[in-house]
């Protein structure tokens, strides 16, 4: 769908509930992962998606909206929750559980370590970081769309993310004997 | 890029050195997404439930019209309308509120329903069935519903979802079928229906007396607080066409409230159904619908029925029974079609499923004139009035006239609780009588500790046994002679006569 296409049935989603409709069909799915990936809770994701959601429509409805891509905007509302959720516990992911390893399988071990340490090392990183981080790696946002929802350029995006990289690969290294050990073969 | 097991870091961090941010990027990207993969979406369930929220919210949202004239509207306005709706007593928003009245609803529903039969030879709908009464549960029963324009061909039959023909009732221009049953849908799959001469049966049909009596049927478990008082036993018809038949009668509206009276029903009290158009909805399918709520007169205000309609069809898409409050059961409108002759074989309104046996139906008999059946106690065994308590050993003696049909049964299904609405089945066996008038003897056993404390009153009726009025059992009130029967359970022992 283009972009102009878009926009017109979010202005037709103002005052028609069958359009609205659409528009929620289009991304619920997209808005419910970012919220899991985020918590790691599906409960919650889902109580996150269901006030995301509803604020776009008292939003859209009484407002209107004019922005340039609407998915940015519905993650930066289910962002506020989000955090609104997390205030207390002062970060922004939650470490999964652990995965399930069949033991005989050592790549599949080291995967998953691996993983664990990757998301470690996320969180380590500042909020700014994972947040640019995550939206390109964990929810499939362009350039274009993460500037949007950032509400900078997409050339300001772009350092963000170069910055962001290079303190993921400083606390990857800080965790040492992983990602040394199985990568350097030390 | 296809998702690695493992990440290279040492190649990934050459890349990243090398200024190559896109490519590590994407590998971690497709590394996560393959811990965490995309086919961890939502439910089904939580995203049609939200969605069915925010449709129901939307209207209560409001638009920019709305702000835009509320930046006009005087304080005192809204104080007067707060005052307003504070003083009927509504807690609903009144923008919820359909625009129409019930009467206009029903009526318009009744009107599309003319329409469309009338824009083709024969209509079918199919509705889906969910039952959910006293612990039992029958999710998917088929509901299908063929009808000819001019009225002659219908068939309506009932199969639950492993394949069982629960009920059938069909009728050509000369001759009806129909399956003899006492709970449709907890009931056992169909073995015989009878055959019957199509005349005496379209009579008794357009009965008021008797379409009266199916109504109150088909409405199921909404109308058992009055079969309890009027001794009718306890139903689960669940036809439809029997509700479709009240759409766009004569409805009486006061305000929101209308009123439809029946009329007296086989010699008791007027029958008067009050509708009402409480709010709007949308439904998972998208379609905006009125909803009507149907409550009988004098029953308690928690057994009522919900129906919901097409706001722009006018189209009955869905009834929800409710009984104490709770759902018993809902049904609703899965397809509707508009066919014509040649879609139907030739034969379609004279066959008759596999496996089900046609009994056939003794001809003459003088349907209709139920005004004339009479059922009452002469004398009971423990007498009137007793204290019991332990297991009863009872025997009655009950009189009748019988003039409405050539055989019938006599039958005392429950013990009804003065003041209650509930009823203690009983098992006693139905009393096969021909017309005319004579008494019979019933005995039967029942454990009273079981029983709560107050009165306990027992009403015999006419219970049909040839299938034309199914599921009905008449003459149990308004009888004029015979004695009133109740037993009391836990009272109080009267002083002895000095």
């Amino acid at each position: 769908m283009s972009s102009s296409d878009e926009a017109s049935l979010i202005e037709q989603a103002r005052d028609d509930p069958l359009a609205f409709a659409e528009l929620y069909n289009r991304f619920v799915k997209q808005v419910f992962l970012f919220t899991l990936r985020r918590t790691g809770d599906r409960a919650l994701a889902e109580d996150i998606t269901s006030a995301t959601f509803e604020k776009a429509l008292r939003h859209l409805r009484q407002n209107g909206w004019s922005g340039k891509i609407y998915l940015a905007w519905l993650y930066r509302i289910a962002h506020q929750q989000i955090i609104q959720n997390h205030r207390r516990e002062n970060r922004y992911f939650s470490l999964p559980p652990d995965q399930p390893a069949e033991a005989d399988i050592e790549a599949q071990v080291q995967s998953s370590m691996q993983w664990q340490a990757i998301l470690r090392a996320f969180q380590k990183l500042s909020m700014s970081d994972q947040e640019v981080l995550a939206l390109r790696l964990f929810d499939s946002l362009s350039n274009t769309e993460t500037a949007e929802y950032l509400n900078c350029s997409p050339q300001n995006v772009s350092v963000r993310l170069y910055r962001a990289l290079k303190h993921l690969r400083q606390k990857l290294e800080a965790l040492g004997e992983y990602y040394g050990g199985v990568n350097h073969g030390t | 890029m296809e998702p690695e097991n493992r990440i290279d870091f040492q190649a990934w961090n050459q890349k990243l050195d090398s200024g190559d941010r896109s490519e590590p990027l994407l590998e971690l990207a497709a590394r996560i997404r393959e811990v965490v993969p995309e086919d961890e979406g939502p439910t089904n369930d939580f995203q049609e439930h939200l969605r069915m929220r925010l449709l129901n919210q939307f209207s209560h949202v409001p638009g920019r019209r709305v702000v835009s004239r509320r930046r006009f509207i005087v304080w005192g306005v809204a104080v007067f309308v707060v005052l307003v709706v504070a003083f009927v007593g509504l807690w609903r928003s009144p923008l919820s509120l359909p625009d129409v009245s019930a009467a206009e609803i029903l009526e318009l529903a009744g009107q599309h329903l003319s329409e469309r039969l009338a824009a083709g030879d024969l209509v079918y709908d199919r509705w889906i069935l969910d039952w959910h009464k006293g612990g039992f549960q029958e999710k998917g029963v088929v509901a299908e519903l063929w009808r000819s324009a001019d009225g002659s061909h219908m068939r309506y039959q009932m199969v639950d979802d492993r394949g069982n023909l629960l009920y059938f009732d069909q009728r050509d221009d000369g001759i009806v079928w129909r399956s003899s049953y006492i709970r449709v849908v907890e009931g056992k799959e169909v073995g015989f229906v009878y055959q019957a001469p199509y005349l005496p049966t379209t009579e008794s049909l357009q009965d008021q007396q008797l379409l009266a009596q199916l109504l109150m049927r088909d409405l199921g478990n909404f109308w058992v607080y009055i079969d309890q008082l009027a001794g009718f036993e306890r139903s689960d018809c669940a036809q439809l066409f029997c509700v479709l038949s009240t759409l766009g009668r004569g409805w009486n509206c006061s305000g929101e409230r209308c009123t439809l009276n029946l009329g007296p029903v086989l010699g008791g009290d007027d029958f008067v159904v009050e509708a009402q158009a409480e709010k709007m909805e949308w439904l998972p399918n998208g379609r905006k619908v009125y909803q009507v709520r149907l409550h009988l007169t004098g029953a308690p205000e928690n057994y009522y029925q919900i129906l919901k309609f097409d706001t722009e069809t006018y189209d009955l898409l869905e009834i929800e029974d409710y009984s104490r409050g709770k759902l018993q059961y809902s049904i609703r409108l899965d397809d509707r079609e508009i066919l014509a002759w040649s879609n139907l074989p030739a034969d379609f309104f004279k066959s008759i499923p596999d496996g089900v046996e046609v009994r056939q139906w003794p001809e003459g008999s003088p349907l209709g004139n139920y005004e004339e059946d009479r059922v009452w106690i002469i004398s009971a065994s423990p007498p009137p009035d007793s204290n019991i308590s332990g297991v009863v050993n009872a025997e009655l003696e009950i009189g009748y006239r019988l003039t409405s049909v050539e055989q019938a049964a006599i039958y005392v299904g429950s013990l009804f609780w003065a003041g209650h609405d509930t009823g203690e089945p009983l098992e006693v066996e139905k009393i096969p009588v021909t017309a005319g008038e004579g008494s019979i003897r019933v005995s039967f056993s029942f454990d009273s500790d079981r029983l709560g404390e107050g009165e306990w009153v027992i009403v015999p009726c006419f219970a049909d046994v040839i299938g034309i009025a199914p599921n009905t059992c008449w003459a149990g009130a308004g009888t004029p002679n015979g004695i009133y029967l109740k037993w009391c359970v836990g009272c109080t022992p009267a002083s002895p006569t000095p």
